[in-house]
C-alpha cells in the first residue's frame, strides 16, 4: 500500500514535470520555465502572490529578506497567478514593494496546479528535477485572518531553504497557508 | 454494513430530490449584497478604513471565502464582546441565518444572480460623516512608515490652534492611510511635555509612551477603531479644550510591506455654550501585574462601590496582548447582578469603547467590578515574548495593563463632586502601585522615584515620598533638585534638622538655587535660628526678587528678628507681584499682624517640590 502512494506521487510530478508549462509568461510577455533551475543554483522558490491581498504584501520585506540570504544558491520568482495583475500593475507592484527578484505571471494556474498551492502568500520549493521539496507557508506568523503572532515562531521557509542548500531532506514538507484564497481569485 | 449502505444511498436520493426541485441557490444580488452593504461596506469601500472594498459582486466574489471564514469565526465585523452582553452603539453582530447563507454562497461558486434584485448600495457622506467639522487639525508633516515586518507606534503632538476655550461635542478621526492605520489613541495633554517629546525626534512624532499629563478630557473617553465613530454628545456635556494644550495621537500601525505615507486628521465639533453636567471616569484595574512565565491562568480583580447613583454612559477595556478574558460586573443594591462588559477573546487591536444605547441606571451601593484573565504561556499565539519571560505592568506593548474605564453620570453637581474625589483618590494610589511596579523592574529609575513621591504627597502619605526622593537624590546625587526635593518633603514630615542637610546639600551643589535659599531659610525659622534664616531669605531674594514667596519668606524672618518696617515694607513689595488669589490673601493678613507688631507664627510655607 505505502509503495503504490509513493509511486503515484511520483508519476503526477514527472508527468507535469515533462509536459513544463507552456503559458507562463515574463513581464515582456515572452513564455518562460522557472521550474527549469538557474544555472549555479540547487533549488527555485516559487512565491505566489496577488497585488491587492493585504497579507502577501506584508510578507513583501521577509521574503526579500530571504532572497538575499539565500541569493547565490536559490533563485526567488514571484509567480502572479490572477489575469487582473497585468505586466503593468505587475511592475508597479514590484516597485512599490520595493521587490528585486523576478516575477512571471501564470494566468492559466500552470504553476498553480503543478505546486498545489491553495493562497496567496504560498510558497513551493522546488530542487534541481522541478520536484516540490517543500509547500505551504512562508512562516507562522498568521495563525488565522485576524489573528496572528508578534513574531514568527516558525520560519519554514527558511528552514526549509537550509535544508535544501545544505543537501538534507526538509523536516516539515507541507504546512498551511493563510491569505487570499486562489480558488476564488481565478474564476 | 448493509444499513450503512441503505443510508448512503437515501443521502444520495435526497440531494437528487434536492436539486431536481430546483431549490433556489444562494445569489450575490438577492442574498448576499443586502448583508455585505449593510455590515461590510461601511468600512469597506473606497474611502473607508477597510483594507478594501467589498461593493461589488465582482470585489466581493475574489474574497467569498475568505469572507465566509472571517464571518464565521466573526473576526468580522469586528466585535469582540460576548452576545447578549450589553446594547451598544454600532453593534451589528450577523445573525445565524447571515451567516449560513454566505457559507452557502461561497461554498457553490458564489453565483451572481438576477441583476433585477441587486439593492442600491447606501450613500455614504464623502470625507466626514459628522458632517463639515468646526475645526480640523493634523500633524504637520506625514510620517514615513517603513516596510519593517513588526507592528508599529508613533505618538504625534498636534497644537491646538485655539485662542480661548472652546467646547467639543465630538471629534472624527480620519485614519489618513487606511492600509496600515489600526487604531489610535487620543489624549489630550495641556502641559508641553508630549510636544518636547515631538519635537526631539527629527521625524514627525516619536516613538516611546505618553507622558502621564496626555490625558481624556474630564469625564469622556476619545479613540478611534475602525468602523467606531463616536456620536456627538449633547451640549450640556461637552468638555473644554484650552489653547496652548496638545492633541496627542498615538497610532497604532500594521505595516503593508511598503514603505507609506501617514497623516491622520481629527475633525473636531463645537458647543457654542459651556457644559452643565461633566460625566465621571472611573477606571479599575491593577497596576501591581507580575506574571510569571508560563502562567497561563493569571487574574486580576479589582471593585469599587458607588457612594451616590450615577448614569452608566460607556465602557472601555484595556489590556496588551497577554490579557485573554475579560470580564466587568454590576452588582446592583438590589441584589441582581450584571454582566457589563464580556470578552473571551481579547485581541488589543480591537479596542472599542463601547457606548451603551441607553445609559444604565446604577443606584447608590451599586458594586462595579472587573476580573482579567491574562496567559503568560508559550500556548497563547499572541504572546509577544517566546519563551514567556515574567512580565510586569507597564505601558510598552511588550509590557501588560488590565483596565476597565467606566464613564460614569453623576445625578447632580454635589454627587459628582463626592464622586470624583472618591474616584481620584482610589486611581491615585493605583498609579503608585504602578510606578512601586516599574520600580521593581528599574530601580535605578530616579525620574520614576520622582514621579511617585510626588503622587504619595498628594496622598499626603509624606514618609513614603521621602523614602523616594532619598532614592532619587542617592541615585543622582550630584543633581541639587533632588536634595531640594528631599529637603522639601523632609520639612513637610517636620523632620526639620534632616531638611537642614538635605537644602545645604542642593545649595552646595548649587549655590544660586534661590528656591532652596528660600525653603532653607523657612525652616531655620521655624527652628527659631533667626539670624541664619533671615540670611538665606535675603539671597532667595536677591536672587529671584519676582518670586512672591520668597518675598513673603522674607517679611517672616523681618518680623522674627523685630524689623516690622522692614517686613512690611517687603510684603509691599510681593503684594504688587501676580500671585494666586488665595496667597494674595495670606499676605494680607500677615500684613496687617506686622503692622501690629505681632511676631509672626512659625508655619512653614515652603515653596513646592520642583525636580
Amino acid at each position: 500500500m505505502f509503495v503504490r502512494i509513493a509511486l503515484t506521487l511520483l508519476l503526477a510530478t514527472t508527468s507535469a514535470l515533462a509536459a513544463g508549462p507552456t503559458r507562463v509568461l515574463d513581464l515582456d510577455g515572452r513564455a518562460v520555465n522557472p521550474l527549469i533551475p538557474a544555472p549555479g543554483t540547487v533549488a527555485t522558490v516559487l512565491v505566489f502572490a496577488t497585488t491587492d491581498c493585504p497579507i502577501a504584501n506584508r510578507y513583501a520585506p521577509e521574503i526579500q529578506r530571504l532572497a538575499s540570504r539565500f541569493g547565490a544558491r536559490v533563485r526567488f520568482v514571484l509567480v502572479y497567478p490572477v489575469a487582473a495583475d497585468t505586466a503593468a500593475v505587475v511592475r508597479d507592484h514590484l516597485e512599490k514593494f520595493s521587490y528585486s527578484i523576478d516575477a512571471v505571471r501564470d494566468t492559466a494556474q500552470e504553476l498553480v496546479k503543478h505546486t498545489g498551492v491553495l493562497v496567496t502568500p504560498e510558497v513551493a520549493v522546488l530542487d534541481g528535477g522541478a520536484r516540490v521539496r517543500y509547500r505551504g507557508r512562508i512562516d507562522d506568523r498568521y495563525i488565522e485572518f485576524g489573528k496572528d503572532r508578534p513574531e514568527p515562531s516558525e520560519r519554514d521557509l527558511e528552514r526549509a531553504l537550509e535544508a535544501v542548500t545544505a543537501g538534507r531532506p526538509v523536516a516539515v514538507r507541507e504546512t498551511r497557508a493563510v491569505g487570499c484564497f486562489l480558488a476564488d481569485l481565478v474564476k | 454494513m448493509a444499513s450503512a449502505i441503505a443510508i448512503a444511498g437515501l443521502a444520495t436520493a435526497e440531494a437528487v430530490a434536492l436539486r431536481t426541485q430546483d431549490v433556489p441557490t444562494v445569489t450575490f444580488t438577492r442574498d448576499i449584497a443586502p448583508i455585505v452593504f449593510t455590515s461590510c461596506a461601511p468600512c469597506h469601500r473606497r474611502g473607508g478604513p477597510g483594507p478594501f472594498s467589498l461593493t461589488t459582486y465582482d470585489e466581493v466574489r475574489r474574497r467569498a471565502t475568505q469572507v465566509a471564514e472571517v464571518t464565521r469565526s466573526r473576526f468580522m465585523p469586528p466585535w469582540k464582546v460576548e452576545p447578549g452582553v450589553g446594547h451598544y452603539l454600532d453593534q451589528h453582530p450577523l445573525t445565524g441565518p447571515q451567516l449560513a447563507l454566505i457559507e452557502t454562497w461561497a461554498r457553490t461558486g458564489a453565483p451572481r444572480g438576477n441583476p433585477q434584485d441587486l439593492p442600491r448600495l447606501p450613500d455614504w457622506p464623502d470625507g466626514w460623516l459628522l458632517g463639515k467639522p468646526d475645526l480640523i487639525v493634523r500633524p504637520s508633516q506625514a510620517f514615513s512608515l517603513q516596510a519593517q515586518p513588526t507592528d508599529a507606534f508613533r505618538i504625534f503632538a498636534i497644537k491646538v490652534p485655539l485662542s480661548k476655550r472652546t467646547y467639543v461635542r465630538g471629534i472624527e478621526f480620519h485614519p489618513g492611510n487606511a492600509r496600515v492605520v489600526h487604531h489610535a489613541n487620543i489624549r489630550i495633554d495641556r502641559t508641553p511635555a508630549t510636544r518636547l517629546l515631538d519635537e526631539a525626534d527629527p521625524l514627525p512624532g516619536y516613538d516611546g509612551l505618553m507622558p502621564r499629563s496626555a490625558e481624556y478630557p474630564e469625564g469622556h473617553f476619545l479613540g478611534w477603531t475602525p468602523g467606531q465613530v463616536a456620536p456627538l454628545v449633547s451640549p450640556e456635556l461637552a468638555w473644554p479644550l484650552e489653547p496652548n494644550s496638545d492633541i496627542v495621537v498615538q497610532l497604532h500601525m500594521q505595516p503593508s510591506g511598503a514603505v507609506e505615507q501617514v497623516l491622520p486628521e481629527i475633525g473636531f465639533y463645537f458647543s457654542d455654550r459651556p457644559p452643565s453636567r461633566t460625566p465621571t471616569i472611573l477606571r479599575l484595574g491593577s497596576q501591581g501585574i507580575d506574571i510569571p512565565p508560563g502562567e497561563s491562568r493569571y487574574v486580576i480583580r479589582d471593585a469599587y462601590t458607588l457612594p451616590v447613583d450615577a448614569q452608566l454612559l460607556a465602557i472601555q477595556p484595556h489590556a496588551h496582548y497577554r490579557a485573554r478574558e475579560i470580564r466587568g460586573v454590576a452588582d446592583l443594591p438590589d441584589g441582581t447582578s450584571r454582566l457589563v462588559m464580556h470578552i473571551k477573546d481579547w485581541d488589543f487591536r480591537w479596542q472599542h469603547v463601547y457606548r451603551e444605547v441607553t445609559p444604565i441606571r446604577l443606584p447608590k451601593g451599586t458594586r462595579l467590578s472587573m476580573e482579567y484573565t491574562y496567559d503568560n504561556s508559550a500556548a497563547n499565539a499572541r504572546n509577544p515574548q517566546l519563551p514567556p519571560a515574567r512580565v510586569f505592568w507597564g505601558q510598552r506593548s511588550k509590557d501588560e495593563m488590565g483596565d476597565l474605564w467606566f464613564q460614569l453620570l453623576a445625578g447632580n453637581d454635589r454627587d459628582r463632586e463626592l464622586l470624583t474625589a472618591q474616584i481620584t483618590t482610589k486611581m491615585t494610589a493605583e498609579d503608585i502601585i504602578g510606578y512601586e511596579t516599574m520600580l521593581k523592574v528599574d530601580p535605578r529609575d530616579a525620574e520614576l522615584h520622582d514621579d511617585v513621591a510626588l503622587l504619595y504627597l498628594g496622598l499626603g502619605q509624606a514618609a513614603d515620598a521621602v523614602r523616594h526622593f532619598q532614592a532619587s537624590a542617592a541615585l543622582k546625587p550630584e543633581l541639587a533638585a533632588a536634595h531640594f526635593n528631599l529637603g522639601t518633603v523632609l520639612a513637610q514630615a517636620g523632620r526639620l534638622d534632616d531638611a537642614v542637610v538635605a537644602f545645604r546639600a542642593a545649595l552646595d551643589r548649587r549655590p544660586g538655587y534661590a528656591l532652596a535659599h528660600n525653603n532653607l531659610g523657612r525652616v531655620l525659622l521655624a527652628q527659631g535660628r533667626t539670624g541664619d534664616a533671615l540670611k538665606h531669605l535675603q539671597e532667595a531674594v536677591r536672587l529671584d526678587g519676582a518670586n512672591p514667596q520668597a518675598l513673603f519668606g522674607l517679611a517672616e524672618a523681618y518680623a522674627a528678628v523685630g524689623s516690622y518696617d522692614l517686613a512690611v515694607e517687603t510684603i509691599d513689595r510681593a503684594l504688587k507681584l501676580p500671585m494666586p488669589e488665595a496667597l494674595a490673601q495670606q499676605v494680607l493678613v500677615k500684613r496687617e499682624q506686622y503692622l501690629r507688631r505681632r511676631p509672626p507664627g512659625l508655619l512653614i510655607e515652603l515653596s513646592s517640590a520642583a525636580p
